[in-house]
């Protein structure tokens, strides 16, 4: 195939709060560049300090930064580690600023504790080189990546794989996660993918809760899952009370994109 | 299924109540002060814990009820209300250096603000009875307008005899009757003591209890459902099947322990 155009449909963008929480309350963050072609979710740990900021500062530097740490992230294997240091170097100074400005003796104990933020978080970029298209990821955590692609012969989508949990029962309350701060000997460590894609491939991003969620419904071969492209807002809460596969009453965010051949559009 | 909604949130919050006994026993030695002393610096620490893990940037969330009733001289209820509420109006704040680790090996000091909530007290008698029959009415409210949640946690710290044992035994027993959807109201028992021996976490049976005031709180004590095995490990206790919510001549840290089993991990705050 001669592609003269990567393109890419966002199909699916939602975010919703924890049932019974307000809009702004939700520490789940979603980005996406068209230009660079990358797009990321991260899932903020609730009881961290600050998380919301931490999980939009992850998705909008990784989607938007056009410093040369954030467009060769995925050059070297430890590149990482560099880019992480400048968005906690951001949240530091986003933080301070809150601190200064409060009153609240629980932010202040939090800060001069040296207290952070935690995030989940998944990040993929799509490019061409020549004629070959690639997807390449950077996962931490529990929030998830699924990829499915067009089957010609069955014409219709299939579930490739999905990172890096596979299962309902792996999810659990400590998943792995970027702190905000330095951590001393922090375990976590992101993992790094890169595969080849086709036109046609479509891919879910998606937080802990959600991803849980259609890992269940497909363990179970339950009929909602057929929505799962075309989910909505408005859908979450109705999946929340769904009696026979619960969704865990969490933040949610989840994105959705496919490859499109844009020169054949135009043939 | 009972205990299983969980974790709270602001959308279904949970009750926690701890109940400090403040008679004159109370001024008893425990190292490095008085009882009393140690109670409420164990409950302003346990509220403080509260507040952090419903803390979002400057707002603190809903995800808790909290009461806090004190018995001795009288029946006080100290705190009732939404945690937020609570975290914004202690009596008072106390600026302090902490130590913490550096993280290279050393320590550092840093600014601390240590609110307070509940102020040591110790003056006569223990009418722990008419405690629970209060825990039993700010209980039942709570479950009226949240019949759904979790059921209430109930936390009581003594280190003696109630005036009266038939009576708080038939008060206890009426609250630990009440319930939501979610199942009965869990009373833990903390006893605290100076004795450095006969420590008892958590027992399965009252066998190994030969003090009569032990099984007098072994029976009033709520056996640990399944959903709470996983939190009691988590903070750090050592629950068996069939374990009852009670500590005997509890060391300062078991007691601690048992604060943040009954409502941190219990209830999923962190």
């Amino acid at each position: 195939m001669n592609l003269q155009q990567l393109e890419i449909d966002i199909f699916q963008e939602l975010k919703c709060p924890k049932q019974g929480e307000a809009y702004e309350d939700c520490q789940d963050a979603c980005c996406y560049n068209l230009n660079n072609n990358r797009f990321a979710v991260a899932d903020g740990v609730s009881s961290s300090f600050y998380p919301a900021i931490y999980s939009r500062l992850l998705t909008d530097y990784f989607c938007n930064s056009q410093d040369e740490i954030n467009r060769n992230l995925f050059d070297e294997k430890h590149n990482w580690k560099k880019w992480l240091k400048n968005i906690q170097n951001s949240w530091v100074s986003n933080v301070a600023k809150k601190v200064e400005l409060s009153n609240k003796y629980y932010v202040r104990n939090r800060f001069h504790a040296n207290d952070h933020a935690g995030s989940t978080f998944v990040g993929i970029e799509i490019d061409q080189e020549a004629n070959q298209l690639n997807w390449k990821a950077m996962i931490i955590g529990d929030s998830c990546l699924m990829h499915f692609s067009y089957n010609t012969q069955k014409e219709k989508l299939i579930l490739n794989q999905t990172y890096p949990l596979t299962k309902s029962d792996e999810f659990n309350y400590t998943p792995p996660y970027f702190p905000s701060r330095p951590v001393k000997n922090n375990p976590y460590e992101p993992i790094f993918i890169e595969k080849e894609a086709r036109i046609n491939d479509r891919f879910i991003l998606a937080t802990d809760a959600i991803s849980k969620w259609i890992f269940n419904a497909m363990e179970k071969k339950l009929k909602c899952l057929k929505n799962m492209f075309t989910i909505k807002e408005e859908h979450i809460n109705l999946y929340r009370n769904d009696q026979e596969c619960p969704m865990e009453n969490d933040d949610v965010v989840m994105l959705g994109l496919t490859i499109i051949d844009s020169s054949k559009e135009k043939e | 299924m009972a205990y299983q909604n969980l974790p709270i949130g602001t959308s279904n919050p949970g009750l926690a109540m701890i109940l400090v006994d403040q008679s004159y026993s109370m001024r008893d030695p425990y190292d490095p002060g008085q009882k009393k002393d140690f109670a409420a610096l164990a409950v302003n620490r346990a509220i403080y814990e509260i507040v952090l893990a419903c803390q979002s940037g400057e707002i603190i969330k809903d995800r808790v009820y909290l009461a806090v009733i004190g018995y001795g001289a009288d029946i006080n209820v100290l705190l009732d209300g939404k945690i937020s509420e609570i975290a914004n109006n202690p009596v008072e704040i106390q600026k302090m250096k902490k130590k913490e680790p550096d993280g290279a090996g050393g320590l550092v000091e840093l600014d601390f603000e240590m609110p307070v909530w509940i102020k040591p007290r110790a003056d006569n008698g223990t009418p722990m009875g008419q405690a629970f029959e209060t825990a039993h009415r700010v209980a039942e409210t709570w479950i009226s307008k949240h019949s759904d949640n979790f059921p209430p946690i109930v936390i009581n710290i003594s280190d003696g005899e109630p005036n009266d044992p038939d009576h708080t035994e038939n008060a206890a027993h009426k609250l630990m009757d009440l319930s939501t959807n979610d199942g009965n109201l869990l009373l833990m028992n903390a006893h605290i003591s100076n004795a450095s021996a006969g420590e008892v976490a958590l027992p399965d049976d009252d066998k190994g209890l030969y003090d009569k005031y032990a099984r007098f709180l072994f029976n009033i004590s709520s056996i640990l459902p399944e959903p709470m095995m996983v939190a009691a490990k988590n903070a750090g206790l050592s629950p068996q099947q069939n374990s009852r919510a009670f500590l005997f001549n509890a060391s300062a840290e078991k007691v601690i322990k048992l604060l943040e089993f009954g409502t941190l991990k219990t209830l999923g705050l962190r």
